[in-house]
């Protein structure tokens, strides 16, 4: 990846919400471990990740090997827990308070699914695009990707994709191609100026109205999403595009 | 007559039971059960006076008196209530973040 223009050095905060899952595996940190290690090499960024545990009734057994692994690699690692299962929009937005304190201080923030299905290398992409057109926040469209030869979508979730995109660019005006992307990363300004307030799944669709209520300078990137089971089984069922409905009209109707 | 007693007698013991079951400081709300309960009673006891004072003010029967307001306030409780079970929500939400953000901490000891 080429420095085409100074990038401003600091820190990038991944932030990873997980609730009842084996997040990743130990090649998958190897993977993620490079990529940060790029992004320092190439953008100058120090890395941290903040790790949210939603809750879960039975936390990753290889966690403490993974946040060790890490930190080896000079990863900043914040790991904290919910209490009680309060949803990923919620744990977002805990990994978002800590990522802005004093204690991490970071200047850029990656939302980062914990099932695997993101692609390390594409934070570096996202970033590229953030800083080289000078926006504040740059969402992952999985079907720029798939144009350009990437992971294929399975077609029980390419109907439910699409009409939850369109009925997002009807609801937040902003002209994007991929409804509830989990992969995000975005700057100081926008992070100080996001308050999720949906603690489930509508988070998505609220982050997207935030970025339009606030004038924030938006754009797309390609990302890969890698479809296992368990991205399958841990994301959004189509029997969930409802609940996600419901959640919003009760955000509009009750604050 | 007869339907008037039977409500009395089982105003009464529901009253009672409520009265036990309820804390001492919390009773005061029990007068509104009663206000209600008095409110059937009298009507089971005089239907004809209730069903004059229908007809005055042109709602037909004397049991919808009761019935009209009684929807009136279930329909506002059940939004109330609805509300202020998200803002509950909410600020279980926030007491949440705010115990796992003071916990947040270095991954060896996780």
């Amino acid at each position: 990846m080429a420095l085409t223009t100074p990038a401003p050095a600091g820190t990038l905060a991944l932030l990873v919400p997980a609730y009842n899952l084996q997040p990743w595996d130990r090649d998958f940190v190897e993977r993620l471990g490079k990529a940060f290690s790029s992004l320092e090499t190439d953008w100058r960024l120090k890395p941290a990740l903040i790790f949210v545990d939603d809750g879960s009734s039975s936390p990753g057994t290889e966690l403490p090997h993974h946040f060790a692994r890490l930190a080896e690699l000079g990863v900043q690692v914040v790991a904290t827990r919910h209490e009680v299962n309060r949803g990923q929009g919620a744990a977002l937005q805990t990994a978002l308070e800590i990522a802005r304190s004093p204690r991490v201080n970071a200047d850029f923030f990656v939302t980062f699914d914990a099932d695997g299905q993101h692609d390390p290398d594409d934070i570096g992409r996202l970033y590229e695009k953030l800083v080289t057109q000078r926006l504040n926040i740059v969402f992952g469209n999985r079907f720029e990707a798939v144009a350009a030869g990437g992971t294929g979508i399975p077609a029980s979730r390419r109907g439910l994709l699409f009409l939850a995109t369109a009925f997002e660019r009807a609801l937040t005006g902003l002209d994007l191609g991929d409804a509830h992307n989990g992969l995000r990363l975005f700057d100081r300004t926008a992070a100080g100026r996001i308050e999720l307030t949906q603690d489930r799944m509508a988070h998505a669709t609220e982050f997207k109205t935030l970025v339009r209520r606030n004038g924030l300078k938006y754009g797309e990137a390609p990302v890969r999403i890698r479809y296992s089971e368990e991205s399958l089984q841990g994301g959004q069922r189509n029997s969930e595009a409802l609940r996600i409905l419901v959640d919003l009209l009760r955000g509009w109707w009750i604050r | 007559m007869i339907l008037a007693f039977l409500v009395l007698g089982l105003s009464v013991v529901m009253g009672a039971v409520d009265w036990v079951s309820t804390k001492r400081e919390s009773r005061r709300i029990l007068l509104l059960e009663y206000a209600g309960f008095t409110g059937v009673f009298l009507l089971a006891l005089n239907p004809d006076g209730f069903n004059r004072a229908a007809a005055a003010v042109g709602v037909g029967r004397g049991v919808d008196l009761i019935i009209y307001p009684l929807v009136v306030w279930l329909f506002r409780e059940a939004i109330l209530s609805r509300v202020r079970y998200h803002q509950q929500q909410r600020e279980i939400t926030r007491l949440v973040r705010a115990l796992a953000v003071g916990s947040a901490r270095d991954p060896k000891v996780y």
